[in-house]
């Protein structure tokens, strides 16, 4: 053979490249990725805190109350939270201390962006993410208040216009007041920041406007995920934090917490689960594929208003062709048939909680399912959905 | 990441998705894998959106994201085969023999070592300067040189271009 001609190889390189024809882009799974890899960079900032903390081996009592207890155990711990003065460097949003190892939170702006940054025992540019964003005012209280990581985590957030500052209530007790800082100019919306012990020492959050309380939010938090499956490419290890739903002042904070496993089953060996959380931060739903829970701030029943069923959420791992959905459904809908290529079908058993069904399906190159049709009882077509 | 932002950034994803695929399945061979990979370069260009949309040369940046994520992991991936019920597509006929030629040359791509591989598609596919692959994979001029000169060498003796010289 001959390859001496150069130009014949760029010309048949180029013929069988930009003849690929690539699928559709999945915006959605690349910004889900895209957060999922901000917070992992978070979570990368938390375990460098919790080596320092265990680097301080000549300070054994400070690394031990930094270290989650039991559950039983009394939770010993204390939190400061001091807004900037008059002589903060610019940018400072707030600075503070767990059990007496001090911390800072800066945000600063360039180009368009802002850079949200913590700095721990002064160790300099530690934590920024570089995400850019929050150059207008969220329309939630507040604009991003999650985490995840097994140690100390920081939640630094842009907050609504109207927000003054937050009362966080804590797992030991305590309520920290967060100054809502006016550190980018008044174009840019306030920022507020604390760190805590871990992702569970947040019980409540409240926001006041100039005029008193504007809303408060119960978070989902847990110290660690339920094992959702072992096609998790990350550890299950990570506890999570996140503020989806806001309440009312003195709207209850219903419904009571409570997690159901409502499908399970085994996709080329190995073993999946899928979880629903329910409780007055919303609803929480742990697919097979990501640590990063699926949260939508409302009460499980208001999920399913306007049809008897619908998709609520599509997870993938497109390397392997696999794909769970998860399907919400009314009480009317008594069973659900998957539906797949060359006439497939496969019935897929319904979970009820909190006064609706839930059915995870699960798509393998195999099997093939890219849809699912929802019955009554007496054999009537409610509802059908795609997810292919 | 606010909603002007998130526009943009979708703007900017929908642009490249399709070359930044086809990237990666000349340096994987394997649909999925590049479509995973193309998919990581974006989230990584979207969890550092803010330095992305600075940089001068924006493809160039995507271009040694999406070089990074391969060598960080997609190259050490294997994929197992799945038994599927379904025939795959049936074979067509390609008078031209056009299929055939541009299958052996990804095929013989494909069999180039990894560091070849990466310069053979940055030149001649992606039509870069030498200086620009040497900037995209963070080597010198010299090294770039030296594997374009091996890679083309051992494409003149592959197998799967050995009926290249007979048409």
């Amino acid at each position: 053979m001959s390859i001496g001609d150069e130009t014949r190889l760029r010309s048949q390189l180029s013929g069988a490249l930009d003849e690929f024809n690539p699928g559709p882009l999945p915006l959605d799974a690349v910004i889900r990725q895209g957060r999922a890899t901000v917070l992992r960079k978070r979570v990368l900032a938390a375990v460098a805190v919790a080596l320092v903390v265990v680097a301080a081996v000549t300070l054994p009592k400070l690394a031990h109350q930094l270290t989650e207890p039991p559950p039983t155990a009394p939770l010993r711990y204390h939190v400061t939270v001091n807004p900037p003065g008059i002589r903060s460097p610019k940018g400072l949003v707030a600075s503070g201390s767990v059990n007496k190892l001090h911390w800072r939170a800066e945000v600063t702006y360039s180009g368009g962006n802002t850079n949200e940054c913590w700095h721990l025992r002064g160790e300099s540019g530690y934590g920024c993410n570089g995400t850019g964003g929050y150059t207008s005012f969220p329309a939630q209280p507040v604009d991003s208040f999650d985490a995840e990581g097994t140690g100390p985590v920081m939640l630094v957030s842009a907050v609504r216009a109207d927000v003054r500052y937050l009362i966080v209530s804590l797992t030991n007790g305590e309520t920290v007041k967060l100054l809502a800082a006016e550190v980018l100019g008044a174009r840019h919306p306030r920022y507020v920041a604390i760190v805590v012990p871990t992702v569970t020492s947040i019980t409540q959050v409240s926001a006041y406007s100039a005029h008193g309380e504007i809303a408060y939010a119960v978070p989902f938090g847990t110290r660690a995920l339920p094992p959702a499956s072992t096609f998790n490419n990350e550890p299950n290890g990570n506890g999570i934090f996140q503020v989806v739903r806001w309440l009312k002042p003195g709207q209850p904070a219903m419904p009571l917490p409570a997690t159901h496993r409502f499908g399970h089953g085994t996709v080329d060996g190995s073993s999946w689960s899928e979880y629903v959380a329910i409780g007055p931060f919303g609803t929480c739903v742990i697919t097979p594929t990501s640590n990063y829970p699926f949260c939508f701030p409302a009460d499980a029943v208001d999920l399913i208003r306007h049809s008897a069923a619908k998709t609520l959420c599509v997870s993938y791992i497109s390397q392997r062709h696999l794909a769970w959905a998860t399907v919400v459904a009314k009480p009317s809908v008594s069973y659900i048939v998957a539906t797949g290529r060359h006439g497939r079908h496969i019935k897929v058993g319904l979970y009820s909680a909190d006064g609706v069904k839930f059915a995870a399906i699960a798509s393998t190159g195999w099997n093939g399912i890219t849809g699912w049709i929802a019955y009554s009882a007496g054999g009537t077509a409610l509802a059908s959905g795609q997810f292919g | 990441m606010n909603g002007s932002a998130l526009a943009e950034f979708s703007d900017f994803a929908h642009s490249r998705w399709p070359r930044l695929v086809r990237l990666g399945y000349g340096l994987t061979g394997d649909r999925g894998l590049a479509e995973d990979l193309a998919q990581t370069t974006l989230a990584n260009a979207y969890a550092s959106w803010s330095r992305v949309r600075k940089a001068d040369d924006p493809d160039a940046y995507m271009r040694r994201i999406l070089l990074n994520s391969y060598r960080a992991g997609f190259r050490k991936r294997r994929v197992a085969e799945q038994l599927s019920e379904a025939v795959p597509d049936l074979a067509v006929a390609d008078p031209l023999g056009q299929h055939g030629d541009r299958a052996a040359v990804l095929a013989a791509v494909a069999a180039l070592p990894p560091k070849q591989r990466e310069v053979v598609l940055l030149r001649y596919w992606l039509d870069l300067t030498e200086i620009q692959v040497a900037a995209t994979l963070g080597c010198s001029l010299g090294n770039v040189k030296s594997q374009t000169a091996r890679a083309l060498a051992k494409l003149r003796v592959s197998a799967e271009l050995a009926d290249w010289g007979a048409q």
